[in-house]
């Protein structure tokens, strides 16, 4: 959380700093300003930095002082942008839920990913685990898990030992018994049967 | 075929675990656990994928799963076999709330422990389900991550939910 907001707030510090030092450069430049004047500017900036500069920019509307405007908005406004970005990719985007949309998944038949977790577990789990499937196969029963997720379970040729799929949302799936679909979801292991979770029908 | 004889099973049975400390909360739920209990008998046992296990931050889910906590690769199950104790008091055809002890052997991580703990079994229209929740230490398995005792409490609260088919 607080490296979070570092994340954020270094950019926008950096952008502030940089704003100040060229302004205040840009004052201690002017020919038109007294030093007492000059001084005075500083002052006002450096102790009210946001109130000191608006009167700045109000006081004195001359091609510089509208280049430093365009200057101030355009360092900062890339300072939150780059902050923003950086504070997503880094710190909120690996915590967010895995989006299966973007992954192709194995694609394989009910039978066939059985028939490989009976005939060599740990092979299969290296070769499966964790990862995005597509299983296509026979319904054999459509139900709704305890907490009211939507739960199918495909065929395979063994009859203790099947794909058991709990699918994404809470609307159970209207198959006919029978009928061959295709679940794309994120392989969890096995136990009795094949399980996977966040289960999406793509093919019905 | 008397309901006590009869084995209740279900392939969707909840185990949550929290962990609280001052620095974060964090809570998993797993809707993916295997059981079955033998009326008669009261033999009863939970097995479960660690990958089942749903974090709601994503990245903590990794970590979970990774090299410092719960190797999951190597590790993919849990397991617990036991017996719940004094089913005579226990009536499967009548509808109740029954409190049962609950004793047996957990397997985290590879290795396993003897656990007892209190439970709950309800019978309502001949459906039957069970209740549990329990403490265990995250040392007794061998799990020592860098921020156990941190951000992650070594006593972790364990619920189990089952309604069985």
């Amino acid at each position: 959380m607080i490296i979070n907001l570092l994340a954020f707030l270094v950019p926008l510090c950096c952008a502030w700093a940089l704003v100040f030092i060229v302004i205040l450069v840009s004052i201690f430049k002017r020919a038109d300003l007294a030093i007492n004047t000059k001084l005075l500017w500083t002052f006002l900036i450096l102790v009210f930095p946001i109130i000191g500069l608006v009167l700045y920019f109000v006081q004195y509307k001359d091609k510089i002082v509208k280049k430093l405007i365009w200057f101030s908005i355009l360092t900062l406004s890339l300072a939150v942008i780059a902050g923003a970005t950086v504070d997503y990719y880094v710190f909120i985007k690996p915590t967010l839920p895995r989006d299966l949309s973007n992954e192709k998944g194995i694609e394989v038949s009910a039978k066939d990913i059985v028939k490989e977790f009976q005939t060599n577990e740990s092979t299969s789990n290296a070769k499966y685990l964790n990862k995005v499937v597509e299983v296509t196969g026979e319904v054999i029963e459509a139900k709704k898990d305890q907490t009211g997720k939507p739960t199918v379970t495909l065929k395979s040729d063994d009859s203790f030992s099947n794909v058991f799929v709990t699918l994404r949302g809470d609307k159970q799936l209207e198959v006919k018994g029978g009928s061959t679909i295709t679940v794309k979801g994120i392989l969890v292991g096995f136990l009795s049967d094949v399980v996977i979770n966040e289960g999406v029908v793509v093919k019905q | 075929m008397s309901y006590a004889q009869k084995v209740y099973s279900t392939r969707t049975a909840q185990v949550k675990f929290s962990s609280s400390t001052a620095a974060e909360d964090i809570d998993a739920t797993n809707n993916q656990v295997q059981s079955k209990f033998i009326g008669k008998t009261g033999q009863v046992m939970f097995s479960l994928l660690m990958k089942g296990f749903v974090f709601e931050n994503a990245m903590m889910q990794e970590h979970f799963n990774g090299k410092e906590y719960m190797e999951s690769d190597k590790f993919p199950k849990s397991e617990f076999k036991g017996t719940v104790n004094g089913m005579n008091t226990v009536d499967l055809e009548k509808d109740g709330a029954y409190p049962v002890m609950v004793s047996g052997d957990m397997t985290i991580k590879g290795i396993t422990k003897p656990v007892k703990a209190a439970g709950l079994i309800l019978v309502e229209k001949h459906r039957v389900s069970a209740e549990s929740s329990f403490k265990i230490k995250l040392q007794d398995y061998g799990i020592t991550g860098k921020d156990i005792g941190t951000v992650i409490s070594n006593n972790i609260e364990i619920k189990v939910a089952a309604k069985y088919d």
